[in-house]
């Protein structure tokens, strides 16, 4: 009998693969897909995908996908990493799945759990009011042997459950705690700031091991970021791999992929920052799959198929001792003035860039006004790039993150 | 170059197939197709590329679900504004342009558009968009549209290569039709007159003797070489040198010249403005003539000529000098020896400018005088009270106002110079309404409101949209089930109008309701036929349907009612005012406002009259008057305005059984 994956949420190109696959699969989401996924003829079953808690009935969505002969769950997004984490629990008669699926769900409690298994990690609290996080800063200025004047230490602010860089506050000085912050913030994750290079991993793992890593580089968490990344970063691919594998060992990870993100220091101290097991924002596998020519999204789906055998998992993974030379990167483009804006103008000599691809930036609504907001909102789309040098890749995605297109 | 055209067009026609493809996840297509075709855009060579694939455009579904998906429902004066307005309705807008230009060439099937009306469609874009296609001749007062220069450069290749397989030079024929057709409006603002004399002037090859070139060089002639003095000038300040050497009969046939050229287009040229500034001055007996001023014109002339020749003459200025012709209209309509008026014009022209309203004037130049403002205020109000039906409402939803300075200049030109008074000192205009004083802010949101408007619009309007605005909702809340036009209407414009009023929309229950008594009554009311032959004392507010060239339903718009005439040829026709700025419209089922030939006087516009009924939804009439002639119309009439209202705007309501 054909494998049939349950893939909890919403994500057409998830989707697309499957269906260019021959893959079994039905999509688990909320009402509101019905109506198109009946148009396209993609297996659905529509479930309301409730915040995860005490109330929600994770049997009842296990029956009713037992018409599909669903036996691996995938979730799509942040939110759901629970309802798939309950499904495989059952799937593969192991209850400590779920438990593992709150690690990915708890930032805090991710963060305890990565500072046991002796990752690097910055000095954190769990805070539930303003005043608390005054006094974290004083113990972190203490810490740092502060004296009169000198400049506050940094720190971020990070709900605890929340995908990437959603509700993300970076703090500098003790001023901006009460500019930044308001009361429907907490309760609230605050940790000290670690520096160095940005970037994250993508590592697939099947039978507790990992297959396959990508590391995607940086250029502006949240903003631009390139795959494969650079000679400079790929140079520290071990370095790298020992700091995953001691997650995946920590964490007690069998299949599926995690995507943690890390800062590397000049002098090769690797921090961690957090982790996350659905599809990472930013476009990652879309750039992954033009990267290394394979379709990352189905990687994605089937590393978490315990059935499959080593062999049949490497036909959808990248060989591994390829030479990828053509780099993939995007942009996510925020209009830049805090202003009225009218419309979109492509700037020509984008156009006329050989690394340019293609973008699907939308147009703002007639004399949309933009909110003035903190976190990074929503981007109006993306612009993507491919090339040989990543010298120059690095240059354009800093360049045109601070280009305005929007008028 | 070559290379990067072929890469490019392997990754268009790839994005294509992936678009035609694509099920699921087709916005991934979609907008991979739009970057290569943004990019092919902008060379001669890409707009080739997708002008010879624009079938496979088509077929790939890349107008599906968008506004352009079929070509019949296009609007061609549209085309310049889509075109500006930034990605990805350009990359539309241009395919679209390729799209209709080859089916004009006959080279692509259209089952909703042949070539013909392919053909009219194009020459139509480019005529009603002249200032988009060449933003580089428009004549020197107008400001190009706000475009980048990245966006011009698009315009003017695509533009380029549309004039490959329609050169510009067989659009004569439309040219002329076009300066004929805007010139018999008699705008205040015409700039899109000039704008068609300089490109025709720069653009188009004439050669020939034909009677069409003859005409086009006339209208050339008429701003350019007036006269054959002028002609051998050949520039405004030769001209004035020569002038100071003429004898007083040259001087008086120049004067006679250029007279009958403002008299017959309703354009004033430099040299015109130049000769009436030397006469004022030297020959002031020479000045009825050199401006057209008729027997009653010049008897106001030789009443105030010290204070024409002296204080209103001097505020028309070289820029404003359009505003001579409204100058001329308004002295021949006597308005200085009524006591009122002379009082309040000679009040203006004392009146302190608010600093709010200066800036408006002179759009917010900070180099401009207080004098250049007066002058432009000035200019503007000759020009308004000359030209009533030359007021237009711009790119503004402001219908109403328009419609009241319009009704104002003619009917009650004292009230309109108080208003402006009043604006001018102190930004504010007060009205009573319902026992209170309603007080204007007129503040309009800056980059909404369109300023292409004659002087006195510019600074009345947005206070008269507030006032009326204000009125309305108050009479919404005072009396919710009855249409509040019928007490805001004679509040607004003047007690004349009449108090009965009738509407055939009932917004309570959004139904279509008594359209035949409705029908039955504007005909008993208006039509000469039935109503004992009475013409119109006071021109009347109406509220219409608009539709378009498919009779479908836009939104409602205010016009007056002017006159009901037969016309030349013995029909019976409605003479209307539409403050819209182009009374040529088409309103679908063959309903085509008309502006000339069927006996519109400069400003009107006219239909049949059956015609026009069937687009109105709201009008005032004498209650005792109508009454005694209902039962005089016909059913038949009433029929023909039923069924066209029906299958017109009608589809969009519910009908009533009664």
């Amino acid at each position: 009998m054909k494998t049939c994956y349950a893939l909890i949420g919403w994500s057409l190109p998830v989707i697309e693969s499957m269906k260019k696959s021959g893959l079994d699969y039905v999509v688990v989401s909320l009402p509101d897909f019905e109506g198109y996924a009946r148009e396209h003829n993609i297996p659905f079953l529509s479930y309301p995908l409730k915040e995860w808690g005490d109330h929600v009935n994770s049997i009842d969505l296990y029956e009713k996908l037992m018409a599909f002969n669903a036996t691996v769950a995938v979730p799509l997004y942040e939110e759901t990493v629970e309802w798939a984490g309950a499904l495989n629990s059952i799937y593969r008669d192991d209850p400590r799945s779920l438990n593992k699926a709150f690690l990915f769900r708890n930032k805090a409690m991710m963060k305890r759990k990565a500072l046991l298994a002796g990752l690097r990690v910055g000095v954190f609290e769990e805070v539930r009011n303003m005043q608390q996080v005054y006094d974290f800063l004083d113990r972190l200025n203490e810490a740092n042997l502060q004296l009169p004047g000198e400049e506050d230490a940094w720190f971020h602010v990070k709900p605890f459950s929340a995908a990437g860089t959603v509700g993300h506050h970076f703090i500098k000085s003790r001023e901006q705690i009460a500019e930044k912050l308001s009361e429907n913030d907490f309760p609230c994750l605050v940790e000290s700031h670690l520096s160095g290079q940005e970037f994250s991993c993508e590592a697939f793992i099947h039978r507790g091991e990992v297959k396959f890593l990508n590391i995607t580089e940086y250029v502006k968490l949240g903003y631009s970021n390139f795959i494969p990344a650079g000679p400079k970063l790929e140079s520290k691919r071990d370095l790298i791999m020992k700091e995953i594998e001691k997650i995946v060992k920590a964490f007690g990870i069998q299949y599926g992929m995690i995507h943690p993100e890390f800062f590397i220091t000049d002098d090769d101290v690797i921090n961690f920052g957090e982790v996350a097991c659905r599809i990472p924002g930013g476009h990652i596998l879309e750039l992954a799959s033009e990267a290394y020519e394979k379709d990352m999204l189905l990687a994605f789906v089937v590393s978490h198929n315990p059935a499959l055998s080593d062999e049949e998992l490497y036909n959808y993974l990248p060989s591994p001792d390829n030479a990828y030379k053509t780099y993939h990167g995007n942009v996510m483009v925020y209009p830049k003035q805090k202003k009225r804006i009218d419309k979109l103008e492509l700037p020509e000599e984008l156009l006329e860039e050989p690394y340019f691809v293609d973008h699907n930036l939308v147009p703002p609504i007639a004399g949309q006004k933009l909110d003035d907001r903190s976190g990074y909102g929503n981007h109006f789309g993306t612009v993507n790039f491919s090339g040989d040098d990543s010298a120059r890749m690095r240059e354009l995605l800093k360049h045109y993150q601070e280009v305005e297109f929007y008028h | 170059m070559e290379g990067v055209i072929e890469d490019k067009t392997k990754l268009f026609i790839h994005a294509l197939d992936d678009l035609k493809n694509s099920g699921i996840n087709r916005e991934k297509y979609l907008s991979q197709t739009l970057t290569v075709v943004d990019s092919l855009l902008r060379s001669r060579q890409g707009l080739e590329v997708l002008y010879d694939n624009i079938e496979k455009i088509e077929h790939a579904g890349l107008f599906r679900d968008t506004n352009w998906e079929f070509a019949d429902k296009l609007v061609p004066s549209l085309v310049g504004g889509t075109l500006i307005s930034g990605f990805p309705m350009v990359i539309y807008e241009s395919l679209s342009e390729l799209r209709i230009l080859k089916i004009s060439q006959g080279a692509l099937i259209n089952d909703r558009m042949n070539s013909r009306e392919a053909k009219q469609f194009i020459s139509e874009a480019i005529i009603t968009n002249l200032s988009y296609v060449f933003p580089d001749k428009l004549h020197s007062n107008q400001t190009p549209p706000d475009i980048t220069e990245n966006c011009r450069n698009r315009i003017s290749l695509l533009f380029d290569f549309i004039f490959q397989y329609i050169p510009i030079d067989n659009l004569k024929t439309e040219m002329l039709k076009e300066l004929k057709e805007q010139s018999a409006q008699r705008p205040i603002i015409v700039d899109r007159i000039l704008d068609i004399i300089n490109i025709v002037k720069d653009r188009v090859k004439s050669g020939n003797e034909s009677e069409l070139d003859l005409a086009l060089c006339n209208f050339i002639d008429v701003i350019h070489a007036p006269t054959s003095l002028a002609r051998e000038a050949n520039s405004p300040d030769t001209y004035k040198l020569k002038l100071q050497s003429l004898s007083f009969d040259s001087l008086e046939s120049e004067a006679k010249l250029l007279s009958n050229n403002m008299r017959e287009t309703g354009l004033v040229s430099e040299y015109h403005f130049i000769l009436c500034a030397f006469l004022v001055d030297k020959f002031p007996e020479l000045i009825p003539l050199a401006i057209g001023l008729t027997a009653h014109g010049k008897a106001d002339y030789d009443l105030h000529q010290k204070f024409i020749r002296f204080q209103l003459f001097p505020q028309i200025l070289l820029e404003t000098r359009q505003s001579l012709y409204g100058f001329s209209k308004m002295l021949n309509r006597n308005l200085l020896s009524r006591k009122a008026l002379f009082n309040a014009i000679r009040k203006l022209l004392k009146t302190r400018l608010h600093p709010e309203v200066k800036r408006r004037l002179v759009n917010g130049d900070s180099a401009s005088t207080e004098e250049d403002a007066r002058a432009c205020l000035m200019s503007g109000l000759y020009s308004v009270l000359g030209q009533p039906l030359g007021v237009g409402q711009g790119n503004n939803p402001t219908c109403q106002s328009a419609r009241g300075i319009s009704m104002w200049s003619k009917h009650s030109p004292g009230k309109l110079i108080n208003l402006i008074i009043s604006v001018v000192a102190s930004n504010e205009l007060k009205f009573r309404f319902q026992g209170e004083v309603l007080h204007s802010h007129g503040l309009v949101k800056e980059n909404q409101f369109d300023y292409k408007l004659d002087p006195v619009s510019r600074i009345l309007v947005p206070h008269l949209d507030d006032i009326y605005g204000q009125m309305m909702k108050l009479a919404q809340i005072r009396f919710p089930a009855q249409d509040p036009h019928i007490s805001v209407n004679p509040a607004f414009y003047g007690l004349w109008i009449q108090t009965g009023f009738i509407s055939c929309y009932n917004p309570l229950l959004n139904v279509i309701q008594y359209y035949e008594n409705f029908v039955r009554t504007f005909y008993a009311s208006y039509h000469p036929k039935y109503n004992g032959v009475n013409r119109l004392i006071y021109p009347v507010p109406l509220g219409i349907f608009i539709t378009n060239a498919h009779g479908e339903f836009l939104g409602f718009h205010a016009v007056s009612l002017l006159r009901v005439q037969q016309s030349p040829t013995g029909e019976y026709r409605v003479y209307f005012y539409n403050p819209n700025n182009e009374g040529r419209q088409n309103w679908g089922q063959g309903i085509k406002t008309s502006v000339s030939d069927h006996g519109e006087q400069h400003g009107e516009s006219s239909l049949l009259f059956h015609e026009f009924v069937s687009r109105v939804y709201a009008y005032h009439f004498n209650t005792s008057e109508a009454e005694n002639h209902l039962n005089l119309v016909s059913g038949d009439e009433i029929r023909e305005v039923e069924i066209l209202a029906r299958q017109s705007w009608g589809r969009n309501y519910f009908w009533d059984k009664n």
